[in-house]
């Protein structure tokens, strides 16, 4: 009868006149709850999935982590998991609070992040829950050593705003469809949150300076929602340079061939539309060659 | 715009900021346990009451008084120590100044409970005005004021209150409540989604953190905590005691039951732990009492709140107990699924609740704070078809009618629905049968517009002026931001909607779009 106390005719006599306990009731029934939850008998397990993870330097494809916690007995909790990584390579939390039912697993998603310029080696990743400890090796390896590799997959890409349910990553994670986030599901795309005004930016920097000497753009495939004019900018020892200018595009890829330079970050300056309030890129690729 | 440049220059401030955090859960690591408490450190690293306070519930002799002690608001355990237990005094006075204090006392700030502080202050006196502040360690809160309700069944000449919804943080400034705490009122009615729980950072600097769809309890904790930093809602808090109550984005957007927003892809079982989080992480940040803690996926939120003998308020809950929506969670016409007497908007037992408290009420005002549509809204007036939303009253019109008939039939005296949700001021006569402009008139729906939500909005909406003018039960619609203030005495019921001409940068003036009146046992809606 949770309500009874707040009822106008009850209250009378649930009125309290006299100063009585201090410490209100609120305090007196967190203390008891709080022991509960604080007992040094693990009654929860946790768990990692993956229990391993075999990744590449693409810091805008992170890698899903999914840590579980199991319940050991049958009471309720909120249980916290601590995660710690190492350097380079970063995840998203460095703890997870939960509840924990009694009947089955709880689950709470960890992002884990490479760096472009992380060197080929193990960074483990520790998981602690009380005196529950879990290990996840992550082992890193290099690019393929491929002269023909699309030097922006996966890469540190930002945006100079992004729509509620996009992401400048969908950009770079070599998916060439206009999908909107999901449930546990990234955005595949990009679009900007300005509508209507221009111009609007996505940059990616480059694991390390390198020469190239084209960029692809896919924008949205259908013309309504694609973009019609922008400049290819390369970020040089000499500062940003527009290396190419499009004009005129009207759906799907275009791909823009210029004198090679050596270039730190590459940045799409977009300028218009074929009528649509916001910029769109599904996937930008740049190339040696 | 703002340019690539500063963008990349925010990413490197969260990257460091990100680095600290990750030395201070090393330390917790390194011991194997959580870092026990030592009674005698009571000291906290930086000022710990960042997020202001607040209080609530009123009733004739106490009201709830909240704090959280959260010297970093966006890390991790608001920048305590995890496993910290942390004594906050506090103090009760008749004056600004505490030169008499009535009532002070010792409360644990606990880490499992994100180190809030609730304390239930009783042995106040009916329709008083107090102050009331904390102390931890050596660092003092700032001021809060409050008030009792008024003694049970008293007559009392007048309440004025307002009340407010949808405070989307990434799209606008809470400018509305920097208006609002220049009112004089005795309580706010906060009709839901405080919070929103999308990671959308938006153009005016003031994106989400964290930037995801919300899950675990940190992530409630955190955006709960990026909400309340908020300098505008934090003045509100302080000037006046708040009665809450929630609708879907403080979980997910349009969950209901056990059903998420992405039903079936997340299972009613994964579903119920994030719901869970949310409403452990919303009462930790309330100012609720412990009989509305939650117990994992349950919350007993639903109550009633009286002010003497003239306005009762029965504050509902229209997620937890509700049948999903119909068709998609989209818009219909009625047909036998949507008009099925069993479909569930508040459940069985909160109807008889509430229908026990309409019965017993002796009230000259009888409310319901909720958050959904109440009144009937054909979005196809001109077609021969009705076409409704699936999401508010008229997707469970059978037991919507049960509580016009019971408003009708037993002589519910002046009853009164405010309504959140719709980002938009609309006016509305509650009629005997919505299909008959003719029937009786047994009530009035105030709707109440967003304090930021949709953004800027309009002074006015070709859409919906067509729609209106053929809805003679809609007496004023608007669709700018703002808060709804009610004066009510015996003699009339008088609505004042307050609206700011813009949200997407700070300092908007205020203005009061329309005034209605409804005198007392006339229901119906007078523009004043």
């Amino acid at each position: 009868m949770f309500h009874a106390h707040m009822t106008t005719r009850r209250g009378v006599a649930a009125a309290v006149l006299v100063v009585a306990p201090l410490v209100a009731v609120a305090s007196s029934g967190q203390i008891t709850t709080a022991k509960a939850e604080t007992r040094k008998d693990p009654t929860v397990t946790i768990s990692a999935s993956p229990q391993r993870l075999d990744l590449l330097p693409r810091p805008c494809i992170p890698a899903l982590l999914t840590v579980g916690f199991h319940h050991q007995s049958g009471q309720p909790t909120y249980t916290s998991a601590f995660i710690r990584s190492t350097a380079p390579v970063r995840v998203s939390d460095e703890v997870v609070t939960t509840y924990v039912p009694p009947d089955y697993a709880a689950t709470a998603p960890v992002e884990v992040r490479v760096p472009g310029d992380t060197p080929p080696g193990e960074y483990p990743i520790y998981l602690e829950a009380g005196r529950e400890r879990v290990t996840v090796p992550v082992v890193v390896s290099a690019e393929p050593d491929d002269p023909n590799r699309n030097l922006a997959l996966g890469q540190a890409t930002i945006a100079s705003s992004t729509g509620g349910v996009l992401d400048p990553c969908g950009a770079v994670d070599g998916n060439h469809t206009y999908t909107l986030l999901g449930y546990n599901r990234p955005a595949t795309a990009w679009a900007d949150a300005t509508p209507s005004e221009f111009p609007d930016q996505v940059q990616t920097t480059l694991a390390k300076p390198a020469q190239i000497g084209r960029v692809d753009l896919y924008t949205h495939a259908d013309r309504r929602f694609a973009l019609r004019d922008w400049d290819v900018q390369a970020l040089t020892d000499g500062g940003w340079q527009t290396v190419a200018q499009v004009r005129g595009h009207t759906a799907g890829r275009y791909s823009s061939r210029f004198a090679p330079v050596t270039a730190s970050a590459v940045r799409i300056n977009m300028l218009a539309t074929n009528g649509y309030a916001y910029s769109t890129l599904v996937e930008l690729e740049i190339y040696q060659q | 715009m703002s340019s690539v440049e500063k963008l990349l220059a925010a990413r490197w401030a969260r990257r460091r900021f990100l680095t600290v955090t990750g030395a201070a859960a090393g330390l917790a690591l390194a011991t194997g346990l959580p870092v026990a408490a030592t009674p005698a450190d009571q000291r906290i690293r930086g000022y710990p009451f960042t997020l202001g306070i607040a209080s609530g519930d009123p009733l004739p002799d106490g009201v709830v008084i909240w704090t959280r002690l959260a010297p970093e608001p966006l890390e991790p355990f608001g920048g305590m120590e995890y496993g910290k237990k942390v004594p906050v005094r506090w103090e009760v006075a008749e004056d600004e100044a505490f030169r008499r204090v009535v009532r002070r006392g010792t409360a644990f700030a606990l880490s499992e409970y994100a180190h809030t502080v609730h304390v239930d202050v009783r042995g106040l006196r009916p329709s008083a005005e107090y102050f009331y502040r904390f102390m931890a360690g050596s660092d003092i809160s700032p001021v809060g004021r409050t008030k009792t309700a008024p003694a049970l069944g008293a007559a009392i000449s007048n309440l004025n209150f307002a009340f407010v919804s949808c405070q989307h943080r990434v799209v606008g400034y809470y400018t509305a409540y920097q208006h609002m705490v220049q009112e004089d009122l005795d309580v706010v009615f906060h009709l839901g989604d405080y919070i929103y729980e999308g990671g959308d950072q938006g153009t005016l600097g003031r994106g989400h953190f964290p930037a995801r769809t919300l899950a675990t309890l940190d992530d409630f904790r955190l955006r709960l905590a990026q909400y309340k930093t908020d300098p505008d809602l934090q003045a509100a808090h302080a000037a006046f005691p708040w009665i809450v109550t929630l609708d879907d984005h403080e979980v997910l957007s349009n969950w209901v039951s056990k059903y998420s927003f992405y039903y079936p892809q997340e299972s009613f079982e994964q579903f119920l732990v994030r719901r869970a989080n949310a409403f452990r992480a919303y009462w930790e940040h309330m100012p609720l009492r412990l009989a509305q803690l939650p117990q994992g996926p349950d919350m007993p939120l639903y109550r009633r709140f009286a002010f003497g003998d003239l306005a009762e308020f029965n504050v509902l809950d229209t997620r937890q107990y509700r049948d999903d929506q119909l068709y998609n969670d989209g818009t219909a016409p009625p047909d036998a699924l949507t008009r099925d007497p069993a479909r569930q908007m508040i459940g069985a037992q909160q109807e008889q609740w509430l229908f026990d408290g309409l019965r017993k009420s002796g009230a000259t005002w009888n409310v319901l704070a909720q958050q959904v549509f109440f009144s009937q809204l054909d979005l196809d007036p001109n077609d021969a078809g009705e076409r409704y939303v699936m999401d508010a009253w008229d997707g469970y019109e059978a037991q919507r009618n049960r509580i016009v008939d019971f408003f009708h039939d037993r002589n519910i005296a002046n009853p009164v629905v405010l309504t959140g949700d719709v980002h938009a001021n609309n006016a509305c006569e509650i009629k005997k049968n919505f299909d008959d402009s003719d029937s009786a008139t047994v009530g009035v729906e105030l709707v109440g517009t967003s304090i930021s939500s949709s953004g800027d909005g309009a002074d006015t909406d070709p859409g919906r002026d067509a729609l209106a003018s053929q809805l003679p039960h809609i007496k004023y619609y608007n669709v700018q931001r703002g808060y709804v203030r009610c004066e009510v005495t015996p003699e009339q019921w008088r609505t004042d909607f307050k609206v700011v001409p813009y949200v997407s940068r700070p300092g908007a003036p205020i203005r009061t779009d329309a005034t209605l009146v409804t005198e007392n046992g006339r229901p119906g809606l007078e523009l004043g």
